[in-house]
Parts: structure tokens; C-alpha cells; sequence
């Protein structure tokens, strides 16, 4: 199956090893990935501060090259690594008009983020990964409210040789990113985090996992600054592993 | 333009320029148990009414019911009783009060006040909750008074016939509903009580009986 | 647009000075985690419990849509058919009329003391200051909003009023005010309040409670509660008022069903709360209790604004059931009070600023992750997020005139950097630059400390947080190298 990548500006520009990681699962699963060098960010950073018409400018360019991707490159689906940017190319729609918008929506049924793709297109819960140690998952708001992604992530990680998964009471609880919340109320943003974390470095685990980079900065941005070892890795980084482990 | 008709044309102004038309919803049907018997209801009711602290004693006539308010009253120590004026609770009343003074729906306020507990029936009954409905000032009706009596005291017993028990809220308040039709109107109160009067305004710490009582008691008459 | 409304004793645009304090205050977070946690814990749980909550969720918001696109018809139904039970019916465009309204009702009846059931929309308009000046002893009768009313202070939480209190402080208050010794636990405390409270239910000359619904077929209103002080509120004084927004009505009877399973297990966890109390009209027969004379004061206060977009109209769905406010984690670290407005929390965030004038409440919309804790409990389905962005574009297009000092900074400051942000990211080239100078900036903010400590938006950032060193090479570089090394 052709699959269109969407990186997303975040991972391009700071978790590259996210999106290699990512790649190398859709391979693995017998994806051909075309990642078009052209594509930039989303436009959710503006549409999220009130600033639609910025936004609008950079989200209909993604539309159209994603557009452009299904209709002459035969791309069947749009991956994305990051539930927040697949949650926005979702609602795309709303943003745009006329035209772009109709492009928009075609855009939107075709795009998927990596772990419900894996599952609920592919039908592949065991990525044949092997990583050894003990994490917890954080369900991103995006992908968790807006795609209903729960159980997927966990199915991969359950199949995952070696690892083991234990799961927080606060799991669902917003990690304080919020974009450009977290840097106009950092106050706010890190008694979020820190209500997560005083229960994670309480469950004895290596690594707390997640689908979305801007999570993950927080995450671990707290807790290396708390002098925690736990680490914040990506679903994409664990499911690429061949046995690393923590 | 008087504020009435001012505000109802801003309303409608603003609906215009929304664009939205009108989405109307149609009434839906009674919400129902589905196939419950009556000693399904009694059951149902029974314990929802003592899982919110309630209790519901279940006798069989009035006779039983006499002893089952004796032991409350005995249980309450010394005072006053208060009670509505329907047949029934006048009668029980009258058996069990032993050595309680009683006072009237139509005593002054501040002896019933006073009262520490309150006899009334209650209309219906409704199993999913465990909550009793009491209509007062219906004039077609003309039921004894129990807005006070079931209110002032701190106790409070309805008697209740099983006959009466209803499944859903939804089958309440069509029973409510169907002493409204016409020209008739709603009784000017229905209560639905359930369990006795809680708070948890301090620190969430639940405590029974703030303003209205602090007991419920059902008397449930099954034979009758 | 919309917000030329009013809320008595507004002070959100200060939200940038009262939520830093309020992280501060160590007592009122415990209080919060405390209270919040266990609420919507008894929440999750109740609602787990039912099998149809989806359908009962959709059946609701399609009610609420229904009122909205037919208010006007649905409030004449109400009046007449009020009308027709003996219940007088007032209009009140502002809070100042419906302040007038209550206390000329109140002035023409001799009233010197008025017993009151916890209600939003009177804090809204400040009515317990315009019952004392008119001469009237408001007391509150709700026990959270009289130790709310004897502290002098505004509740904190639509229904839980003094959520942000221990009981010790409860304890203190308490002796403080009524200058005795006082019980150490809940129960005696509650009890002090009652005996309290009973003489003022006894001696009133008036009742005045909001109204949960209003019922358009029947003409009548429901109130429901725990602790029975609206019983005895709504059955005691010869006079009652309830004063209610405009939204609250409802079109039949049976549509109480729907809302009367969501709104008790939404709130507080409970199947259903302890008392409803429908109200049809004065006592009828002279022989009976309860009051010889029922108002009810219907309050736009801008509220039909609101009705000018389908985005913002849901807004008046709202049932106040306070379950938005205990998921939300921004209100669970900062309380009620530091919105700066009776309504707080998420619902607070959105129904705030479109009352009183987006001017008067900008900071709000952007108090928020978009986590959308709150649209997911929302038993109306409000799309709080939705809303919260609509009004944040709002900030952004209506210019000054539409924010505070504070938010009218942040929006200048931002809007230059999305500007650039937007012409870099419309060219694979300059995304390319503007990406390598961000990566750089990142290396120099953790190796050089000054760098961090000053480089504007950043700051926010590396203050609690350390950045992780950033790679040398984009994901794209990376790729196009794979993609060379397959080729050779
Ligand atoms: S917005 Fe929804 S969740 Fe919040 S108080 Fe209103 S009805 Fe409850």
C-alpha cells in the first residue's frame, strides 16, 4: 500500500528519529512511504491562538499536497505520527472554504494516525518489536478525544516482546502542553504536568509513551528538570525497536 | 416597544441572522422497565430507597404498618408528631402514637416546627429511585396537605401503596402529567423526594439532614 | 456582536494577577484536588453505570437545539400558559431591571427578610447588594453559599460554592462569625447551620430561587436540590420570585426525564439528587400551603446574543451541572475564584465573556489546553473547545477593542510571529531556514543561560522545563539521505 507521510513541523524539525521510526514500522509492515519534501506544518499553531487567516494560508497548502497525493501519487492513506496534526487535517474543513474545503474533506477520510492505522487499517496489532522495560501510556488529547484512538496503542503495546505496560489513573489527564498555552500560562501548563508525574514516578516505569512529540517535550522537559530518569518516548520509537529495550 | 417584546424580537432577530431554521423535536414515548410485576417494583424500589440512606419497610395492611410506626415513634424518644389528614394516616396515627402528642396539618407553623416527625402518604412511588411524589393543593384531587408535614420534622414517614409504584421517572411524571390535561392545571407543587436531605457543602463529607428531614421512611403496603 | 450584557463584581480581566496567586496558595490546591478529584470520580462512575448515556447526551442536545432555534415561541408558551396558573411573569433585559423588578416586588409586600436557594443567575446580578440597599435581609439558605454569603466572599464553584474550603476553615469561619465554640466534625457544623438557618425560614417575608427548568407546555419551573432548603424556600414565605435566564426553558413535560438523569449524576455523581420540586403557580385552594403569590423574572442579559451563531448558542445549553469545572484540569489547579467571575471553569471561560463583552473577559478563552475534558462530560454536549476557539479568533479579528491590556499584548506579540510563522511555512525553502534557526536558537538556549532567560516566547518555556538538545539534522535531511544511500 502507497502511504503519504505527514511528519509534521514538530517532528521534522525536533524528533527526526520519531519520524524515521515511524517510517521504518509502515515499511516493516509492508507500506511503501512517500514522504513529500515539500509539506511544512499543518497550521494548527495559529488556528489554536485565534489567528485563522495565518493558519488558513499554510493548512490549505498541506491540503493541496496531500490532495495531490492521494490523486496522482495513488496514495491510499495519509499517516501521520502525531494524533494533535491528524486531529487538525481532520477538521481542515472547517477552517477552509469553497473548494479547499470540499479537498479538504476528501483529505481528511484518508488520513490516519500511525496507531490506528496499524490497527484499524493494516489489522496489525504484533509490529514484530521487541523492547525491554516498563512503561506507561499517556493518551494525548487529540487523538484521544477527537479520533477515539484508546485502545489501539495499548494493542500494539501489549504485542511488544519484552515490555510491559502499566497503566496511570492519570492516563487521560491533559500533560499542560496546549501550544501556546504552555508558554503564555507556564504556571498552569507545569501544575498540569506535575499532577501526571507525581503519579508516574510512583509506578516504577522506564519510559512513559505517547502519539504526539508536543506531549512528550512537556513530559520530559519536566521531568528532566524534577531530575526524574524516567524517559518520554514515542509509540513510533518502541514499535520500531528490534531489542534496544531501556 | 415594552423589555417583553423587546427581548423576544432580539431573539428572533438573532435566530434570523443565524441562519438556523427551527429543529423541532417530537415527544417520545413513556420510558418504561419493560416487563416488571409489581413485586419486581417493590423490590427495585426497596433498595434504592435504602441505598440513599432511606429505609422502606414492607408490610403486608394497615394493621402492620401500626407497629411498624409505633417502633419508629419509640425509637425517636419523646415529642410531637405531626400529621396530614387523609384517612389512613389518621387512623395509623391514632394506634400508634402511644403517648406523642399530635399535631395537625392544620397546627400553626411553629409547632410544626417543633414536630419531630411527620405522617403523610405519598401519590406514587417511583422503583428505579426509590423516590416518593407528593402532589399538594391539587383541588380535583383533594388530598390532605402534605407540603409541611413532610417537610418540617425530622422525620418522615409516607405510606405508600405498592399499587402505586410506578417503574421510571418518566412513568412518574406522565402520571403527573395526565392530572394537567386539558383546562385542569398541574397541582401547583409535585415533590419527588428521595431519601432523606443531604449536604456535602463541607469538605464533600456527606451528612444526612440539613433543611428537610433527616430520615425517610417508607411504609410500603403490598396487600392493599 | 454579542456581550453587552453584565456580571456583577467582574474582575477577569485581572485572570493574569488572581490565577498566579491561587497556584500560590497552597490550602486552596489541596482543597481543589481534593474535591474535584472525588466528585468527578463519583461521576465517571455513576455514568459508567448507564447503559444509553451516549443516546441520553444526544437526546438532550437535540432538545436544547430545538429551544434555541424556537426561543421566542417557547418563552410566549411559558408566559401564557405561567399566565394561565396565576404565576406573574416579568421580563428583564438588563440585570438592573431584573433588579428592580425583585426589589419593587419585595418593597410592595413590606418584605424585610428574604430567604434565598443557591442561585447563579442572582449572583450574576448582584442582587443580594440591591435587596439590602432596598432594605431587605437576603439570606442564603444552601449551606455551601452561606458559609459562601457569612464569609463575605463569591462561591467558587456553580454547585459546590465553597469547594475551596477545608472544614477546618469552615470551623473557623463559623466560630468567628456566630462568636461561639464549634463542633469539630461536618455533621455538627451542618447542624449549627440548620438551627441557624430554621428562624430565617420561619420569619421570612419572601423566597427567591432560580429555576433549573422552566416547563413551556405546562407554565411551570423545576428546582432540584439535596438539602431541602428550597422545599422550604418555595413553601414557606407568602411571596416567591425565581429568577431565571432565558435559555432555561424547555418545550414539554416529559423532556424532565432526559435531563433529570443527566444533569444529578453530571453534577454530583448521584443517580438523581435527593428533592425536585416542580413548581405550577400559587397555592390554589385556601387551605393549602405554600406561597399565596409566584414570580418569575425572565433575564436576557445579552443571552440572545448568543443566538446570532450556531457556535455560540450552544452556549445556552448548559444545564450548570458543574461537571465541566471538576474534569478540567485548569480549574482543578487554579479554583474558581481566579476567573475572576461567577461562572468559572470551562463553561465560566466561555459563558463570560460572551455576557459581559469579550473586552471584559479576553484572558479566559486562552486560559485553556484544548484538552476537551470538558466537551467529553459536557451532558449537553456542548463543544466547550469549539467555542473557546471561536471566541479566541474573535480576540484576534475585532482588534483591541475586543481584549484587555494583557490579552492585547499577547495578541500583537503573536500575531507578528504567525505572521512570519505563516510566510515561512508557505515555502519549503524558508520553512527549511526558519526550522534550522529554531534549532539553533533551542542549542543556545540550553548552552548559553542568558539566551534562555531572554529569548522572548522561549522564556515561558525553559522556565521549568529542560530542553532536550535538539538534533542536528531535520527528519526531511535524514530522509533524503536514505533515500540517496537506497539509490547507490
Ligand atoms: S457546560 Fe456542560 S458540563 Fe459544563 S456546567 Fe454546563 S452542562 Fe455542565
Amino acid at each position: 500500500m502507497n502511504v503519504a507521510f505527514f511528519a509534521s513541523c514538530l517532528i521534522d524539525q525536533f524528533r527526526p528519529d520519531v519520524g524515521l521510526a515511524a517510517v521504518d514500522v509502515l515499511e516493516r509492515c509492508g507500506c511503501t512511504v512517500i514522504f513529500d519534501e515539500r509539506q511544512t506544518c499543518c497550521g494548527q499553531p495559529a488556528f489554536n491562538s485565534g489567528h485563522h487567516a495565518e493558519a488558513r494560508d499554510v493548512c490549505q497548502r498541506a491540503i493541496h499536497l496531500l490532495h495531490e497525493q492521494v490523486v496522482q501519487q495513488g496514495c491510499e492513506a495519509i499517516v501521520c505520527p502525531s494524533g494533535s496534526c491528524a486531529a487538525m487535517l481532520h477538521h481542515a474543513a472547517g477552517l477552509l472554504q469553497g473548494d479547499d474545503a470540499d479537498m479538504a474533506a476528501s483529505v481528511a477520510s484518508h488520513v490516519h494516525e500511525l496507531g490506528s492505522f496499524l490497527v484499524d487499517v493494516l489489522d496489525r496489532t504484533d509490529v514484530e518489536a521487541d523492547w525491554s522495560g516498563r512503561v506507561t501510556w499517556h493518551d494525548a488529547c487529540h487523538g484521544l478525544r477527537d479520533l477515539g484512538i484508546r485502545d489501539q496503542p495499548r494493542l500494539l503495546l501489549n504485542k511488544v516482546r519484552g515490555l510491559e505496560l502499566v497503566e496511570a489513573t492519570t492516563c487521560d489527564r491533559c500533560c499542560g502542553f496546549g501550544g501556546t498555552f504552555s508558554v503564555s500560562m507556564p504556571g498552569i501548563s507545569l501544575a498540569m504536568a506535575d499532577e501526571k508525574l507525581d503519579e508516574l514516578e510512583g509506578l516504577g516505569v522506564d519510559a512513559v509513551v505517547s502519539g504526539d512529540v508536543s506531549c512528550l517535550m512537556q513530559l520530559e522537559g519536566r521531568l528532566r528538570d524534577r531530575g526524574s530518569s524516567i524517559r518520554g518516548l514515542h509509540l513510533a520509537e518502541i514499535l520500531a525497536s528490534r531489542g534496544a529495550g531501556s | 416597544m415594552t423589555t417583553r417584546e423587546d427581548i423576544l424580537a432580539r431573539i428572533r432577530g438573532h435566530i434570523d441572522a443565524s441562519g438556523v431554521s427551527p429543529r423541532p423535536t417530537e415527544p417520545v414515548a413513556v420510558r418504561t422497565l419493560g416487563n416488571v410485576t409489581q413485586d419486581d417494583l417493590v423490590e427495585e424500589f426497596a433498595q434504592q430507597l435504602e441505598g440513599v440512606a432511606g429505609c422502606c419497610h414492607r408490610v403486608g395492611t394497615l394493621d402492620e404498618a401500626v407497629t411498624v410506626l409505633a417502633k419508629i415513634i419509640a425509637e425517636s424518644g419523646e415529642g410531637m408528631l405531626a400529621r396530614s389528614s387523609e384517612t389512613r394516616v389518621i387512623d395509623l396515627v391514632e394506634q400508634a402514637a402511644g403517648a406523642w402528642e399530635v399535631a395537625t396539618e392544620q397546627s400553626p407553623r411553629e409547632v410544626l416546627l417543633d414536630c419531630a416527625i411527620g405522617v403523610t402518604t405519598a401519590s406514587w412511588g417511583i422503583a428505579e429511585h426509590g423516590t416518593i411524589v407528593m402532589p399538594s393543593g391539587d383541588a380535583d384531587l383533594d388530598r390532605e396537605r402534605t407540603r409541611l408535614v413532610a417537610l418540617l420534622p425530622l422525620v418522615h414517614v409516607a405510606i405508600l401503596r405498592a399499587s402505586d409504584l410506578v417503574g421510571t421517572i418518566s412513568e412518574a411524571i406522565a402520571r403527573v402529567s395526565s392530572h394537567g390535561v386539558g383546562d385542569r392545571p398541574l397541582p401547583p407543587t409535585v415533590t419527588f423526594a428521595t431519601g432523606p436531605s443531604r449536604t456535602a457543602d463541607i469538605q464533600q463529607e456527606l451528612v444526612l439532614g440539613v433543611h428537610g428531614p433527616h430520615a425517610q421512611h417508607v411504609i410500603l403496603l403490598t396487600a392493599e | 456582536m454579542s456581550g453587552s450584557g453584565s456580571i456583577h463584581h467582574l474582575k477577569s480581566r485581572e485572570f493574569s494577577t488572581l490565577y498566579p496567586s491561587a497556584l500560590e496558595n497552597v490550602e486552596l490546591r489541596g482543597a481543589l484536588a481534593f474535591g474535584t478529584k472525588l466528585v468527578s470520580n463519583r461521576r465517571d462512575n455513576t455514568v459508567a453505570a448507564v447503559d444509553d448515556w451516549q443516546d441520553l447526551r444526544d437526546r438532550a442536545s437535540a432538545i436544547k437545539a430545538d429551544v434555541m432555534s424556537n426561543l421566542d415561541h417557547y418563552l410566549e408558551t411559558f408566559e401564557q400558559q405561567a399566565q394561565a396558573v396565576g404565576t406573574h411573569v416579568h421580563w428583564a433585559s438588563t440585570p438592573a431591571e431584573a433588579r428592580s423588578i425583585i426589589t419593587g416586588i419585595a418593597q410592595q409586600h413590606g418584605a424585610s427578610l428574604a430567604v434565598k436557594s443557591k442561585s447563579m443567575v442572582s449572583e450574576e446580578i448582584g442582587l443580594n447588594e440591591a435587596l439590602e440597599q432596598s432594605g431587605v435581609r437576603p439570606v442564603e439558605t444552601d449551606l455551601g453559599e452561606w458559609i459562601v454569603q457569612i464569609a463575605n466572599e463569591t462561591p467558587s464553584h456553580i454547585v459546590a460554592p465553597a469547594l475551596h474550603r477545608s472544614r477546618e476553615d469552615v470551623r473557623e469561619l463559623f466560630a468567628r462569625v456566630l462568636q461561639r465554640p464549634m463542633p469539630e466534625d461536618a455533621e455538627g457544623l451542618t447542624e449549627v447551620a440548620r438551627l441557624e438557618l430554621r428562624q430565617a425560614f420561619a420569619d421570612a417575608d419572601i423566597g427567591i430561587s432560580g429555576a433549573n427548568f422552566l416547563v413551556a407546555e405546562t407554565g411551570s419551573f423545576l428546582v432540584l436540590e439535596n438539602e431541602g432548603n428550597i422545599r422550604m424556600t418555595t413553601s414557606l414565605p407568602r411571596v416567591h420570585i425565581a429568577l431565571v435566564g432565558i435559555e432555561k426553558v424547555l418545550p414539554r413535560l416529559s423532556d424532565l426525564d432526559v435531563f433529570l438523569r443527566l444533569i444529578g449524576r453530571s453534577g454530583t455523581g448521584q443517580k438523581l439528587t435527593s428533592y425536585q420540586t416542580l413548581v405550577t403557580g400559587p397555592r390554589r385552594r385556601a387551605d393549602d400551603d405554600g406561597p399565596d403569590e409566584i414570580h418569575v423574572v425572565l433575564l436576557d442579559n445579552s443571552r440572545s446574543s448568543l443566538l446570532g451563531n450556531a457556535v455560540t448558542a450552544q452556549t445556552l445549553g448548559c444545564i450548570r451541572c458543574g461537571a465541566c469545572l471538576n474534569t478540567c484540569p485548569v480549574y482543578r489547579q487554579i479554583g474558581g475564584h481566579a476567573y475572576g467571575s461567577v461562572y468559572p471553569g470551562p463553561i465560566g471561560a466561555i459563558l463570560t465573556p460572551q455576557l459581559a463583552g469579550l473586552h471584559e473577559a479576553s484572558q479566559l478563552p486562552f486560559a485553556s489546553s484544548l484538552c476537551g475534558a470538558c466537551r467529553d462530560v459536557c451532558p449537553v454536549k456542548i463543544d466547550i473547545p469549539e467555542v473557546l476557539l471561536h471566541l479566541r479568533a474573535r480576540s484576534v479579528e475585532e482588534g483591541p477593542s475586543a481584549r484587555d491590556a494583557v490579552t492585547n499584548k499577547k495578541i500583537r506579540q503573536q500575531g507578528g510571529g504567525f505572521r512570519m510563522w505563516s510566510w515561512a511555512m508557505r515555502s519549503p525553502w524558508r520553512y527549511r531556514m526558519a526550522g534550522r534557526v529554531a534549532r539553533t536558537m533551542a542549542w543556545l538556549a540550553i548552552r548559553v543561560p542568558l539566551v534562555g532567560r531572554c529569548a522572548g516566547p522561549l522564556r515561558g518555556w525553559t522556565a521549568g522545563r529542560s530542553l532536550p538538545s535538539p538534533p542536528r539534522r531535520s527528519f526531511r535531511s535524514e530522509m533524503a539521505r536514505r533515500r540517496s544511500e537506497r539509490r547507490s
